[in-house]
This record gives C-alpha cells, sequence and structure tokens, in this order.
C-alpha cells in the first residue's frame, strides 16, 4: 500500500517541483549517464577554472563527453559530441532559460558564465532526431 | 528557481475527487501551500501524469515533497545548494516518468535519487570552498591561502618526487626489493605490516643501502 495521506509538511520548493512537469522530452531519446569522474583539485599555476567533473552520456552511436568548470562562481560547461556532427546543435537548459549552441566540425562546442543549479542537455541532430542528457547540477 | 511560498495552489476542486488538506482547526493558514490531497495509488497517479494530468503531478509532488526535503535537510546542504537538489530530483522524476518500471516503488526511487543528488551537491560544495574577498586582499601576494606547504610550486614539486621515487621503486628487478622500498616509502600493503615481516624488510633495506652505498 503506497497511497498516503498528504499532510502539510515541509512544502519548500513546491513551485518549482510543479513546473518541473513537462512532457515534452517524451518522444525524445533518452542519453544516459554512463561514467561520471570527479577530480582531486590540482594545484593551478594560473587562476583558470577548476574542473568539477567529466561526465560521459551515451545513447546509440551518440557519445557525449562534458566538462563542467568553475570559475569565480559560475559554471563553463565544455563537451565532444563524438558520431555525426554535422548539422547538431545542442541546447544547454536550466530551470529557467537555454542556451542553443551549434556544435563545431571536430564535434566540440561549450557554454559559459552559467548559473549553478540543475542543467540537462538536448542534442539536436540534423535529422531532426533529438536526444535528452539526465538533469545534473552544475 | 526559487522558491515562491504562496504559489503553486493549483487546481484543486471538488470535483475532481480530491480535498484540500486543512489544519487540525479545519483552517488552511493563509500564504501556505494547500497540498492537494486523494487515495489514489502512486502507480495510478503517475500513469495520469504520464498522458499529461498536471493534477497528478501536483498530487505526487505534494505527497512526497515532505520526504525529499527532509533528506536534502539532513545533508546539511546551504540553501541555494539544497534548492538546487531538490529541483532536480522533481527534474529528473519528470523526465524518467516514463521509463520507470515501478510505478509503485515511486518513494523508494525518490529516496535513492534525493541522496544520490544530494550526495553529489554535497561533493561539489566540499571542492569549492568560499573565501572572504577581505581576507584575499589582505594576503600577502604569492602566499596561498592555505600555507607554503599548498604552494602550486610545492605542490608540483611534490608530486614529481612522488613519480620519480614510483618510477625507480617500479625500476628494481627483485620483488623483494620493491617490497622494502615500498616500506621505506611508508606505501607497504597492510598484510607486510606484520612485525616479522617490518623486521625483514627493514633488512633488506639495510642491505640494500649498502650495497648502493
Amino acid at each position: 500500500m503506497n497511497h498516503r495521506a498528504a499532510h502539510p509538511g515541509d512544502l519548500r520548493g513546491r513551485a518549482s517541483a510543479l513546473a518541473a512537469f513537462d512532457r515534452s522530452d517524451d518522444r525524445r531519446g533518452q542519453a544516459w549517464l554512463t561514467s561520471e569522474y570527479c577530480p582531486d583539485p590540482e594545484p593551478v599555476r594560473d587562476r583558470g577554472p577548476i574542473l568539477l567533473t567529466h561526465m560521459r552520456f551515451d545513447h546509440d552511436r551518440l557519445g557525449l563527453d562534458l566538462w563542467v568548470r568553475d570559475r569565480g562562481g559560475t559554471r563553463s560547461l565544455s563537451g565532444l559530441v563524438a558520431g555525426d556532427t554535422a548539422g547538431t546543435r545542442v541546447q544547454v537548459r536550466c530551470p529557467d532559460r537555454a542556451y542553443d549552441r551549434r556544435v563545431a566540425l571536430d564535434g566540440s562546442f561549450g557554454v559559459a558564465e552559467l548559473a549553478p543549479g540543475p542543467v540537462s542537455l538536448v542534442v539536436r541532430c540534423r535529422d531532426d532526431a533529438s536526444v535528452v542528457t539526465d538533469w545534473f547540477t552544475v | 528557481m526559487p522558491d515562491q511560498p504562496g504559489e503553486g495552489n493549483h487546481g484543486t476542486n471538488e470535483s475532481q475527487k480530491t480535498i484540500l488538506s486543512t489544519t487540525v482547526e479545519g483552517r488552511t493558514p493563509p500564504g501556505l501551500p494547500v497540498p492537494a490531497r486523494t487515495d489514489e495509488d502512486d502507480a495510478t497517479l503517475i500513469a495520469r501524469a504520464r498522458e499529461g494530468d498536471a493534477h497528478a503531478w501536483e498530487i505526487i509532488v505534494d505527497r512526497h515533497l515532505p520526504m525529499v526535503n527532509a533528506i536534502a535537510t539532513s545533508y546539511r546542504l546551504g540553501s541555494p545548494d539544497r534548492e538546487d537538489a531538490v529541483q532536480t530530483v522533481w527534474l529528473a522524476l519528470n523526465q524518467h516518468l516514463p521509463h520507470l518500471h515501478s510505478p509503485h516503488h515511486l518513494r523508494p526511487w525518490l529516496r535513492r535519487v534525493t541522496h544520490s543528488t544530494c550526495v553529489r551537491q554535497r561533493h561539489h560544495g566540499l571542492r569549492l570552498r568560499p573565501v572572504d574577498p577581505q581576507a584575499l586582499a589582505e594576503r600577502p601576494p604569492g602566499e596561498d591561502a592555505s600555507g607554503p606547504e599548498h604552494d602550486p610550486e610545492a605542490l608540483y614539486l611534490r608530486k614529481e618526487v612522488h613519480e620519480a621515487l614510483h618510477r625507480a621503486v617500479g625500476g628494481l628487478t627483485d620483488p623483494a626489493d620493491r617490497r622494502a622500498a615500498r616500506y621505506y616509502l611508508g606505501q607497504a600493503p597492510a598484510h607486510e605490516s606484520t612485525p616479522v615481516e617490518r623486521r625483514r624488510l627493514k633488512r633488506r633495506l639495510h642491505r640494500l643501502l649498502r650495497e648502493h652505498r
């Protein structure tokens, strides 16, 4: 028996939880997180961005490597799409905005100065097929 | 996305077989979100939500949000990190709704995802330590916040020495010599830390040092 009466408990975040409801991704392919690597902090000679994590998402023949870096409190994403990348676009989605990027011929793309928070990516191939990644926090 | 108390009181009415929950006195405090209540089980609600029923989603949120919040609070994350983690959980549920194999096990699924999201959030938080800008401004040039031992130059040199030592140890042909060298470096495996083994390694080490003197 898994139904239980709702109770007026801690409902912080209710508005954003309700806003998360969106069925537009249901027909898209799902790229699953297949590996994640959080390197130990390394000393750096300059004050460059710190690599927070490297993630790999896979869906069929599409592979997506993603590096998340921190620079002064904001995040930057750089990615590499493996496979046929001609005409491919990537949309980096936050709950309140989205950034469209064209994937370069070598499969690379990047977004800088992202606010920390949940992020998901949509990879749109030339044949209109699109793949979404899991949501993750940056 | 910041939480907005008072919002989100969507679509609850009597005709939809749901009733508003009330406080003990039978009234809802003004300005607080009103959780929707139903006797439908999670599997039924998920089936409805998969078909685009936003009201079913609202009931799911109201039923399980307190648990998600309780888990997130237990990780003692800062307020923005906690909000991000909770929001990520619901975004993940929305995305995985069509793929859930056991919708009647929604609560354990949410519990597991909340824990993993919070662990990840905490891990990121540990790597990024806030520094008081005033303290940075007052620090003498060239001095690292954690002291000279954390100076990038010193850390690089230490890393290079460590790698050079390991290369040298790896070049020793006799396995017993390699074990003795690892013991000298303080990196002997646990099973080689018995007193007898330690004495044997020390003798081996002394012999090695005599030979290479």
